[in-house]
């Protein structure tokens, strides 16, 4: 029996098999932009097949909700929901971005999360990470780039480290400099990546939970309701919602 | 073990067996969420639909972030109930079978992953499916039509003349050279204010029009083509609509929905008769969303029995989308071995001749 990691919210396509206690057995992932669609599933076949397993020895799913490419999220969820409801197997979804932060479990300090959204905004979300506890300081949500920042210098404390990681943490960290000039700023990582193994560790007490405690039948009906986060209306939507209301307001993307 | 013998395996047991074929069958191309269960590519076992026109119908037309979205929310739910509706456990499928292109890249992607990741839990053959063998094999569900055939595919993306020759190989004879004849159709509902989708709404108010009311032009391309155009008669209908307007006038809707679904009606067979003069065939399909036309029908019926030809239409439920009849073309493969593999993805675009 295994337990399967799957994000593609991002360009890396992210994959792990865990065993029941959710150690990793194998973990890949291929920064192969927009060709998740036609690699998760080969992928998924190699990876289980190195460590002995096939797709019927799966009882467990943990998979990447977003928010992230719109395209991309949908890959990786469409995989859970068909494979939960062929075995009537469990599935958690996890955030993406908070798995992503997760990677710094270990450090000390202010971990925050960029995501380019376009138009100068980004999927944003902020943690005080201590002693492996993370403690959500900014929650997950859309945001204007400058406003985070501005936010994020307003949490922060004297001294504190601040890790930036997404693929325009480069970019914040240069442009907002002077707002942490009594901080450590660190860019951790500049791209927008999620790694499996994160996701199946920050989802593993939570899956295992609902595996022992779900009817066989009801796993189906669970991933049946299991949608993307997206953080945001679709564009036709917002505009038409918009007009609706007859407001100036002009959110959308 | 490898999805890979597993599949090979399985369609050995099958094919010794010499039993049944129930093929899975799913389709996301547009805005419909499908997915059915056919047995031997001629029997609908159990057919599910999700349609997202109501929550299109607002912005009126398919959006795609939209479309895929409710993809992605219906995609389970229709594959589940397919299974449920035939009685049939995954363990009892022969082959799963997906429309893979052409229709919009980030649908397609839904479906085909799905599919993708049910052959490869159950460990069965997959078949990539183009959408328009899809629409053209509706006919053979509905009356067991075989080829070879010259099929005339009439949607809103899609105006073609195919030739289906005895193998099943399809050759393109005709296509139109700008809109398809169901756009054709919406834009002129919309500029009506009928509404969306315009296919049934101007066939409504055509029954009670006059349809030589106005004579629209049909555009010339020369003597031998056969393919269509249509913006040259959209335009002139939008231009009539105009100098009416200016003239104040009131705009006799019916009269001109009828003459307008009259000229579209009239291009269409009048290259399709063509068509069947050029290469001999004996049977006339005509499939595709607006072969669901009462008229269009009608009129394929009078020109079929005017040059004695056998005419084979899909049941009207079968000629917009569904996965039925993506079941029924993916049958042809099944038997010819012609299996896609794991790397499938979906193409915005794709020619139905290389399928
Ligand atoms: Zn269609």
């Amino acid at each position: 029996m295994a337990l399967l990691a799957i994000d593609t919210a991002t360009s890396t396509l992210a994959l792990a098999v865990g065993d029941d206690d959710g150690h990793v057995l194998a973990a890949w992932s291929s920064r192969i932009p927009k060709m998740h669609a036609t690699y998760v599933n080969p992928l998924i076949d190699e990876m289980l097949a190195t460590v002995g397993f096939d797709l019927r020895d799966i009882k467990g799913i943990i998979v990447g909700m977003g928010p992230g490419s719109y395209t991309g999220i949908r890959i990786g969820v469409t995989v859970a929901k068909v494979l939960a409801i062929a075995r009537g197997i469990a599935v958690v979804g996890q955030s993406s971005l908070a798995s992503a932060a997760y990677a710094l479990r270990l450090q000390y300090g202010l971990v925050a999360v960029l995501w380019d959204a376009r138009r100068h905004s980004a999927y944003t979300v902020a943690y005080r990470v201590q002693y492996g506890a993370f403690v959500e300081v900014l929650s997950e949500e859309k945001r204007d780039i400058a406003s985070f920042m501005g936010l994020l210098a307003h949490e922060v404390q004297t001294g504190e480290a601040v890790y930036l990681l997404g693929d325009v943490a480069g970019v914040a960290a240069q442009e907002y400099a002077s707002a942490f000039s009594c901080n450590p700023v660190i860019v951790y990582d500049a791209t927008a990546s999620v790694y499996a193994e994160n996701l199946l560790s920050l989802g593993y007490l939570e899956l295992h939970k609902k595996m022992r405690s779900l009817e066989v039948s009801d796993h189906g009906k669970e991933a049946h309701v299991l949608v993307p986060r997206y953080l945001q209306l679709a564009e036709a939507e917002a505009r038409w919602l918009e007009k609706r209301r007859g407001s100036s307001s002009n959110e959308s993307d | 073990m490898r999805w890979n013998e597993r599949m090979q395996q399985h369609y050995e047991e099958d094919i010794r067996s010499g039993g049944p074929t129930y093929i899975l069958a799913i389709e996301s191309s547009c805005d419909e969420t499908a997915a059915a269960v056919i047995r031997d590519g001629r029997v609908i076992v159990s057919s599910v639909v999700a349609s997202q026109m109501t929550s299109h119908a607002r912005f009126g037309g398919v959006v795609p972030e939209v479309a895929s979205r409710a993809h992605v929310e219906q995609i389970s739910v229709v594959i589940d109930e397919a299974l449920v509706k035939a009685n049939r456990s995954l363990e009892e499928i022969q082959a799963i079978a997906v429309t893979s292109c052409p229709g919009l890249i980030g649908a397609l992607f839904v479906g085909v992953t799905a599919a993708k990741t049910l052959a490869q839990v159950a460990g069965l053959p997959l078949i990539g499916v183009h959408h328009l063998a899809g629409h053209l094999y509706a006919a053979a569900l509905s009356d067991g039509v075989e080829p070879p055939f010259l099929a005339l595919i009439v949607s809103g993306g899609h105006t073609e003349l195919l030739h289906v020759s005895v193998e099943g190989k399809i050759g393109r004879l005709g296509k139109t050279r700008d809109d398809a004849a169901g756009e054709a159709f919406d834009k002129i509902a919309r500029a009506l204010d009928l509404g969306y989708p315009g296919g049934p709404l101007i066939e409504r108010l055509a029954n009670q029009g006059d349809p030589h009311y106005v004579t629209f032009p049909q555009a010339k391309l020369g003597d031998d083509s056969l393919d269509f155009s249509f913006s040259g008669l959209k335009s002139a209908v939008l231009l009539h609509l105009d100098r009416a307007k200016r003239a104040e006038q009131t705009v006799r809707k019916a009269d001109i929905a009828a003459s307008f679904q009259h000229a579209v009606i009239s291009v269409l067979m009048a290259k399709a008769k063509t068509a069947l003069q050029q290469t001999g065939l004996q049977t006339l399909v005509v499939a595709g969303g607006v072969a669901a036309n009462a008229a269009l029908r009608e009129e394929a019926k009078q020109l079929c029995d005017e040059l004695h030809v056998r005419l084979a239409v899909p049941d009207v439920w079968l000629c917009t989308d569904n996965a039925a009849m993506i079941g029924a073309a993916a049958y042809v493969r099944y038997k010819q071995r012609k299996f896609a593999d794991l790397t499938l993805t979906g193409q915005a675009e794709c020619s139905i001749e290389q399928w």
